[in-house]
């Protein structure tokens, strides 16, 4: 898959934005077809609920509109900096579900029953939904922005603000944590032992 | 690795491939929304940037030039002029010694028939109550 981090389309981005904020509407409609749909799946994967996924890609490009005019070309990636918008807002209204009860636990201790167990079992991205949805929050951020995104692990560090060997921590702890939780269904999931 | 962490990653991989495949675009009314948002912080900005209309001539508040300009000038003295002068001739003249009709309104004179339609009047009303 194409990088949108990639040095031309980063110089592009940056060229859009300066364009939109000059009054070029054609120049946002390209960077919205370009980074909403990256943004919208981040929050997918990271929410799991699709009306506010949509909420948050809707704030992260407003915030993007809205800087537009200051934005410096030379600091950051608009793909690098709207993920890093969208995985705050989501992080934020988690940690909110979780003041307020909505969330589920992110540590479930060893042979507690899950939300994976109760999911259809021929469903395998459902199956994986579930189980990132009782990972904590940055874990899931690391695994969606590595695993679903594709985004190498010097971006995830800069997206979220740690170091690479930060990232491999979480990338190591969040992929253990999804085996234990999902080897147990691998015959119903279709992927029995040779 | 063992053989089971090596399956298990293997199972990871193909539940990520295949969520990546599956991943929905976002809907129309969310892009249009986006894009809605756009142009409304752009006509933000535009109005914001705007340059002002071109002050008109400031107006004289005070003195005898406003009191010209808010007359008409010296036209509308000269009529202004006109009529104080006519509206003095009426309060001292007599208007008896020329038989005009002021207004219009012939003089009413105490006469039967002015009474007539004053009591008819009443009668009217009391028909109707």
């Amino acid at each position: 898959m194409d990088s949108v981090f990639d040095g031309d389309d980063k110089a592009e981005d940056a060229d859009l934005l300066g364009r939109y904020a000059a009054g070029d509407q054609a120049a946002a409609r390209v960077l919205t077809f370009r980074h909403a749909p990256r943004v919208l799946a981040v929050a997918r994967r990271m929410l799991g609920d699709g009306a506010e996924a949509e909420d948050v890609t809707q704030e992260a490009l407003l915030r993007l509109w809205k800087i537009a005019p200051d934005w410096e070309a030379g600091r950051a990636a608009v793909g690098t900096w709207l993920y890093r918008v969208a995985s705050n807002l989501c992080i934020d209204r988690i940690r909110r579900r979780r003041e307020v009860g909505l969330e589920a636990v992110a540590e479930m201790p060893d042979g507690a029953p899950t939300a994976v167990s109760r999911l259809e079992a021929a469903d395998r991205t459902s199956a994986l939904d579930g189980a990132l949805a009782t990972l904590p929050e940055r874990q899931r951020l690391a695994v969606v922005l590595r695993h679903l995104e594709e985004r190498s692990n010097p971006e995830i560090a800069d997206i979220m603000g740690i170091s690479v060997e930060a990232v491999e921590s979480l990338l190591s702890r969040a992929r253990r944590e999804l085996a234990a939780r999902l080897a147990p269904r691998r015959a119903e999931l279709g992927f029995d032992h040779d | 690795m063992t053989r089971d962490q090596k399956d298990d990653d293997a199972m990871l991989d193909a539940l990520f491939a295949r969520t990546r495949a599956e991943e929905p675009a976002p809907s129309t009314a969310l892009l249009s929304a986006i894009l809605g948002d756009a142009a409304e912080v752009s006509a933000g900005r535009a109005a914001v940037s705007a340059p002002l209309p071109e002050r008109a001539a400031p107006r004289r508040r005070f003195g005898i030039g406003a009191a010209l300009e808010a007359i008409g000038g010296w036209g509308g003295m000269t009529v202004l002029g006109t009529c104080a002068a006519v509206g003095f001739w009426f309060g001292t003249v007599d208007m008896n010694s020329y038989g005009l009709e002021t207004g219009g309104l012939t003089q009413i004179s105490q006469s039967e028939t002015s009474v007539d339609q004053v009591t008819g009047f009443f009668d009217m009303a009391s028909v109707e109550g």
